[in-house]
């Protein structure tokens, strides 16, 4: 009896010492964001490596939908680096006085508008319609506002935007309960295998050049919480290296990469996947190339509504790691 | 300390006023210790975006659409929890039927029927169709809870002295009811309100307080979202001053 | 009023069983202990319960009762209490002031022998042709009671009274029925 005790009580012992590790959260893990998207999709690769085990970092991996939730959690200090729009990157610099700083640019332009008809050929086309979009408060809603305006249309009183969630947009567009909306790659990719009714009428980056702003429209890029900066400066170069291998695997290994993401939900099929992922122009800017490569675009839409970028330019700081 | 026996403690203006000042001081010096705006603004920031908002149109307008939308579904909640009520009180098929409805819409979470009606009905439709189906279980409840607690004494000597449906209708019955039934319809003012903007923040419909509380949540803009909800808890309060006078005035004249 | 084997349960409780009585007498007094059934046989005889079996003769149609409790509408006075059974007669306003409660008052702001009173009022003013009083002099002094024994008796119209005190039933003049 007496034996059978002592030996109860060191297994309890060595469960409790076997069990403390999950509970705890070492901090050498990097909780990353990213979304359902062109950054996802870039950085699919890096999930699957991460699972593996063979990336320079451990990271928590948390894949959104909705890009105001990833910009929710950025804002709560529950993510350190996440993929968030553009402009909201900006924003979330001014709401917190430097709270954030930009560590990469992953997505170009991937805006189109799809119409379930053959009326629009251009942008004037669209007076007088209803537009379905996704990303309020984000840079769809911007983009469209500029170059709507660009072509004489008030964005206001001559169109009737709506936004819904990616979700809804994308089911009922697939649908054919939409005639016009304006979504990004790869939801229009999913849209169009399911619903050959609708066909690509407008190339928002094509549109936006052609206004002759001579800045690049770039959607998608990575940001870092600046405390978590502080901190592990050190972790957040190897990021970049992992992401950077990442999307140079995802461009090149378009089956593979579609695979993976099916399987962590980044996009609903493979199939979607891999026939999106050239259309996503995934690109990586990072470093000194950064701050060129956006400044242009962030003045752009700070001239047509200061309230887009969170009231004034970022600081110099914030191209900065 | 004797507990037993003792009035109830006395608020005056000038204690409620010290204890304003005194929460607002503590909001002021969490938000300067935090440091975020973005987390928790200052009273001052929230004062300011107010401010603004008032010299807007929209903000009126805002205000003026969601009043309309809850209080129409909330009068309409309440006919219906009456109308209702007397059905299930007068007939045992109707009552068979009607009564795990009403109880079930009562279990229902506001977020789903919030996302249901959403697929269902215009985006201005949803707050109002919320109001009324929190309202309804509510005064559905307290008449037929005050019906079968009546006092059967005075049925039995209405019987008696043969009285007739109208006069004991009229002397017996709804007196008898009537506190329960200004009791549902204040608390029901209450649950309509919060959900009917728990609502709006979900549809967004194209005036409403709830939707520009959605869109402060989307541009980031913390001092307006407070501004906007201290503006609708003002407004919960003028209403319940409103709603509470008219039911002093409708009871008082019963007599 | 004649009553040949009256019989009447309250589920398994048996009140009566085969009761006979018989009575010339205009005005009968009730009496027994409590619990006896004196209640059920005054609401028996009034109408409002019916009995297992048993014939009874010499009601009138229209009986009026007032009952052990006062039963009155609280959040009304004394005249609207009244004038509830009275169909607009002028009447509630005499007969309240004859038993001595001023008519405007608030039957909430009454004493327990103000709201028998008014209780008695509107059992008078229901203008029936047999009364049936259950304890309706309880909480009354004796100078109320006599008073109101009297107004009680001067409407000449069969009446059952059921009381604990012989002295009451001696106000009325009434036959005593004893229950056991």
């Amino acid at each position: 009896m007496r034996i059978n005790l002592k030996k109860a009580l060191l297994v309890a012992v060595l469960a409790v010492f076997a069990i403390i590790p999950v509970f705890s959260n070492p901090s050498s893990e990097v909780r990353i964001g990213v979304l359902k998207g062109p950054t996802g999709i870039g950085a699919s690769y890096l999930l699957s490596q991460n699972e593996e085990g063979t990336t320079l970092n451990r990271y928590s991996v948390t894949v959104l939908a909705e890009a105001t939730d990833m910009i929710a959690q950025v804002a709560a200090g529950q993510l350190d680096i996440a993929a968030i729009p553009t402009n909201a990157a900006a924003s979330l610099y001014n709401k917190t006085s430097g709270g954030v700083r930009l560590v990469a640019l992953n997505t170009a332009g991937v805006l189109y508008i799809l119409e379930k008809g053959d009326t629009v050929k251009s942008v004037s086309d669209l007076k007088g319609r209803t537009i379905y979009a996704v990303g309020q408060g984000s840079n769809p809603e911007y983009v469209l506002r500029y170059i709507l305006s660009g072509n004489g249309i008030d964005p206001d009183k001559d169109v009737e935007i709506v936004f819904l969630d990616s979700a809804e947009l994308t089911t009922r567009a697939a649908t054919g309960d939409i005639d016009v909306c304006m979504l990004p790659v790869p939801a229009v990719t999913t849209v169009l295998i399911k619903n050959p009714d609708m066909r690509i009428a407008l190339d928002m980056t094509e549109q936006w050049d052609a206004l002759g702003t001579g800045s690049i429209l770039t959607m998608g890029c990575v940001v870092v919480r600046s405390d978590f900066l502080k901190e592990n400066a050190l972790a957040v170069k190897l990021f970049l290296s992992d992401y950077e291998k990442s999307i140079e695997y995802v461009k090149t290994n378009v089956k593979e990469a579609g695979e993976m993401c099916a399987k962590y939900e980044i996009v609903p099929s493979a199939a979607v996947a891999t026939k999106a992922i050239p259309d996503c122009n995934l690109i990586f800017i990072s470093g000194d190339e950064i701050r060129p490569a956006i400044e242009g675009y962030l003045k752009v839409l700070f001239e047509a509504n200061p309230k887009s970028i969170g009231g004034k330019m970022p600081g110099d700081d914030f191209y900065t790691i | 300390m004797n507990l037993i026996n003792r009035p109830m403690p006395k608020t005056t203006k000038t204690k409620t006023a010290a204890a304003a000042l005194f929460w607002v001081a503590l909001w002021f010096i969490a938000s300067w210790s935090i440091g975020k705006e973005l987390i928790l603004p200052s009273p001052l920031a929230v004062l300011k975006a107010l401010w603004g908002m008032l010299g807007q149109g929209a903000f009126w307008a805002s205000i003026g659409m969601t009043v309309l939308r809850i209080m129409a579904g909330y009068l309409i909640g309440v006919a219906a929890g009456c109308l209702i009520a007397f059905a299930c009180c007068t007939s045992g098929v109707l009552s068979a039927l009607l009564s795990p409805v009403v109880k079930t819409v009562r279990a229902t979470p506001v977020a789903s029927f919030i996302i249901l009606a959403m697929l269902w009905m215009s985006k201005g439709a949803v707050p109002m169709l919320m109001a009324a189906l929190i309202v309804t279980p509510v005064v559905w409840g307290n008449l037929i809870e005050a019906y079968s607690s009546r006092d059967m004494d005075l049925d039995e000597m209405a019987l008696a002295y043969r009285i007739g449906n109208r006069k004991w209708l009229r002397f017996v019955l709804i007196p008898q009811i009537l506190p329960s039934l200004k009791a549902a319809c204040l608390t029901g003012l209450g649950f309509a309100w919060k959900s009917g903007i728990a609502a709006e923040v979900l549809s967004q419909p194209k005036r409403a307080m709830g939707s520009n509380i959605y869109y402060s949540k989307v541009y980031l803009e913390t001092p307006e979202l407070f501004a906007w909800t201290a503006a609708v808890i003002v407004l919960s309060f003028l209403i319940e001053i409103l709603v509470r006078r008219v039911l002093k005035r409708e009871a008082g004249r019963e007599d | 009023m004649k009553i040949e084997g009256l019989s009447f349960s309250y589920g398994d409780k048996v009140i009566f069983r085969d009761f006979t009585m018989e009575s010339p007498s205009s005005v009968i007094c009730i009496m027994g202990p409590s619990g006896c059934g004196k209640t059920t046989l005054l609401k028996i005889l009034c109408g409002l319960l019916k009995a297992g079996s048993g014939k009874i003769e010499g009601i009138p149609e229209k009986c009026a009762m007032m009952f052990q409790e006062d039963r009155l509408l609280e959040w009304m006075n004394a005249h609207d209490n009244v004038a509830l059974v009275t169909d607009s007669d002028p009447d509630p306003d005499r007969i309240l002031r004859e038993l001595g409660i001023e008519p405007e008052m608030q039957v909430k702001e009454m004493s327990g022998g103000m709201k028998r009173r008014v209780a008695l009022a509107r059992a008078l003013a229901f203008r029936a042709d047999a009364l049936f009083l259950d304890e309706p002099f309880k909480g009354l002094d004796e100078d109320l009671m006599k008073k109101c024994a009297k107004i009680i008796a001067g409407c000449k119209k069969l009446t059952v009274v059921s009381t604990h005190s012989e002295a009451e039933a001696k106000a009325l003049g009434a036959q005593i029925l004893r229950l056991s």
